[in-house]
């Protein structure tokens, strides 16, 4: 069976381009949520993305075209872990940058489009999903805007298929809890 | 799931990630087609960075650090007792030079000299600060103590002189693991 990267890499430039214009923006949606910083996200995204290229290439990647999203949602992830790992002896640094980025107002990039949407609102749902705890918030971006199953999401990242659903459940009534919080207080 | 949660499951499927700016696509796509040479500059660049010391290099450090220090109080202690030694072992009684012009400035100095009487040491707490694995094999358990050096020193006027010399030391213990 022909392998469909090879394809790719016949013709990379078209190939990828529309690929990548297709599913890039949800890779980069997962990769924000793995990260802290925007920098980071597209990093880790371009480490998975390479990891891919290399295996398609050296024709060691199991499975089709429709393996390859699986396997670069496992790879950010990794990526982001091990990010995290190198990082974590400059936490400290970073935390004061992070810290002095947000009284600048900056380094809070949109996860979202505004279009068509009541853009007040979408700053707050936002602003609830990445204040949400990460294992909840990992399997809602997965399931809502990466279209992944539970049985995916389970294998992604190496949790049962009931944990993935449970997780899901608790940050969607997590996220409703915060947001409604957020209107009593009379944000919304 | 009720229907509140799904309308508001609903509410969430119509936002939309936001799209790669064109100049990230095309940085990915320069990667992805550029792989082996994005490769190679990561191993160069991984070559480039300077380890920092493992674990059990800065405990060993700082139990050198640690051992330099009461070395150097213990030297110090035992010079003060060797030059005390010299100066009070002298007998007065045997002296022959007993008045001599010197005698004087002897005694004043005798009494001047400080002679340590005792030295202890006093552990003040302790506590463990976890496992480490050394070379990758043997697990140790790292200790931390706080303590503190006590000599005291009596001169021929019975003067006194306490010396403290407080010192937090890593202890490295190690551990079965049959």
């Amino acid at each position: 069976m022909r392998n469909p990267g090879n394809q790719a890499m016949k013709h990379p430039t078209s190939r990828w381009r529309d690929w990548l214009s297709e599913h890039g923006p949800k890779l980069l949606l997962f990769a924000r949520q793995q990260t802290r910083r925007q920098e980071d996200a597209e990093d880790i995204l371009q480490e998975a993305l390479v990891k891919l290229a290399r295996k398609l290439e050296e024709k060691s990647f199991v499975g089709g075209q429709e393996a390859w999203l699986p396997f670069l949602y496992t790879q950010i992830r990794r990526e982001a872990i091990d990010l995290g790992r190198r990082n974590d002896r400059r936490k400290k640094r970073e935390e004061t940058v992070v810290e002095d980025e947000r009284c600048q107002g900056g380094g809070e990039d949109a996860w979202f489009e505004s279009a068509g949407y009541d853009e007040e609102r979408r700053e707050m749902l936002e602003g609830a999903l990445r204040e949400l705890p990460k294992k909840f918030s990992e399997v809602i971006v997965m399931k809502i805007w990466a279209g992944r199953t539970f049985a995916e999401i389970g294998e992604i990242l190496g949790i049962s298929l009931n944990t993935a659903a449970s997780r899901y459940r608790y940050g969607i009534e997590a996220l409703r809890k915060g947001l409604t919080g957020a209107r009593i207080r009379g944000d919304l | 799931m009720d229907s509140e949660l799904m309308r508001f499951e609903e509410e969430l499927e119509r936002l939309s990630p936001g799209s790669l700016p064109e100049g990230l696509i095309a940085r990915m796509e320069a990667a992805m087609e550029g792989w082996e040479q994005v490769s190679a500059e990561v191993s160069e660049e991984i070559d480039k960075v300077v380890p920092f010391p493992h674990l059990e290099d800065e405990e060993r450090a700082v139990e050198k650090r640690g051992r330099a220090g009461v070395w150097a109080a213990a030297a110090c202690v035992g010079m003060l007792g060797a030059v005390a030694g010299l100066l009070l072992t002298a007998n007065p009684e045997k002296n022959e030079v007993a008045d001599s012009p010197s005698r004087v400035a002897s005694e004043a100095v005798r009494k001047a000299e400080f002679a340590p009487r005792t030295a202890r040491r006093t552990i003040l707490d302790s506590s463990n600060r976890g496992v480490i694995v050394a070379n990758g094999s043997e697990p140790l358990r790292v200790m931390r103590l706080n303590y503190v050096d006590r000599v005291e020193f009596r001169n021929a006027a019975g003067e006194e002189v306490h010396l403290e010399i407080p010192t937090v030391n890593y202890h490295v213990v190690p551990l079965p693991t049959d």
